[in-house]
């Protein structure tokens, strides 16, 4: 994986976690800009999923196992349209709180990714 | 939602608001819990499968707890938690006090901290909601 992209979705992830959170506790509804963050960080999963595949397909090799790690990707690229999706069949401050806790499950969830790649 | 304001049928109230975010932990919980422990059954099974099997028990529990919370299924739901709190608890002190008996790690192992100790709070929580929107039997 390329590290880069990893740290990006890191932080992403911690900081739309923080942001929405923050917003959800404040009792705010979800508005455009809050599914905006989201969207920001579903497309730097997509491009590391992209980008992750492309490696593989060019022989680069998985030191964890290949199989959770394929899992963990398809897993990671669903989980916030889901909860999206989700959240909004009652749009409330809770939906941003799920939107704040998916978002850091993402950042976890990549931190694993990583670790599998790398082996550890 | 403001809370308890609004009339809710009293049937769903498990289902909303905080609900939700519970249902999304739960359901987050058993899908990753369920390709592992079903990968390491299909992969290795015979290096434990004592161990293999709790994880895929304890997954098989979360995602029916997952579905109970979103389909309003209370007893199923309490039932459900209650195994998780008991699974933890157990498993978790064994893994501590005999860790011979469990060679590879499960979800409960050591109360969950391989997963930042949610299996621990997981069911503490859900208990709490449980609670929190337990049907009153005299409705004032």
């Amino acid at each position: 994986m390329i590290d880069g992209l990893v740290t990006a979705l890191e932080a992403a992830g911690v900081i739309a976690a923080v942001l929405l959170g923050v917003e959800g506790a404040r009792g705010k509804e979800p508005l455009w800009w809050h599914l905006g963050v989201v969207a920001v960080v579903e497309l730097l999963l997509l491009v590391q999923a992209v980008i992750s595949v492309v490696l593989l397909v060019q022989g680069d090799q998985i030191k964890g196992s290949a199989g959770v790690f394929v899992a963990y990707l398809i897993f990671t690229v669903l989980v916030l349209p889901v909860t999206v999706l989700w959240g909004l069949g009652e749009p409330s401050r809770w939906t941003l709180v799920a939107l704040a806790v998916a978002s850091l499950v993402v950042a976890v969830l990549v931190l694993r990714l990583d670790q599998i790649w790398a082996g550890v | 939602m403001s809370q308890s304001s609004a009339p809710t049928p009293p049937g769903d109230r498990m289902s909303r608001g905080f609900g939700r975010v519970l249902i999304i932990v739960y359901g987050v919980f058993g899908v990753s819990a369920t390709a592992r422990a079903s990968y390491q059954i299909v992969r290795d099974f015979g290096e434990a499968p004592v161990a293999f099997s709790l994880s895929a028990f304890a997954a098989v529990v979360y995602l029916v707890a997952t579905v109970a919370l979103a389909r309003n299924a209370r007893r199923v739901a309490t039932a459900a938690v209650l195994v998780e709190l008991v699974g933890v608890l157990v498993v978790g002190s064994l893994s501590l006090a005999a860790p011979d008996a469990f060679p590879r790690e499960t979800v409960w192992s050591g109360f969950g901290r391989g997963y930042g100790l949610v299996p621990l709070v997981l069911p503490v929580v859900g208990l709490w909601w449980l609670w929190h929107t337990r049907p009153h039997p005299a409705r004032s």
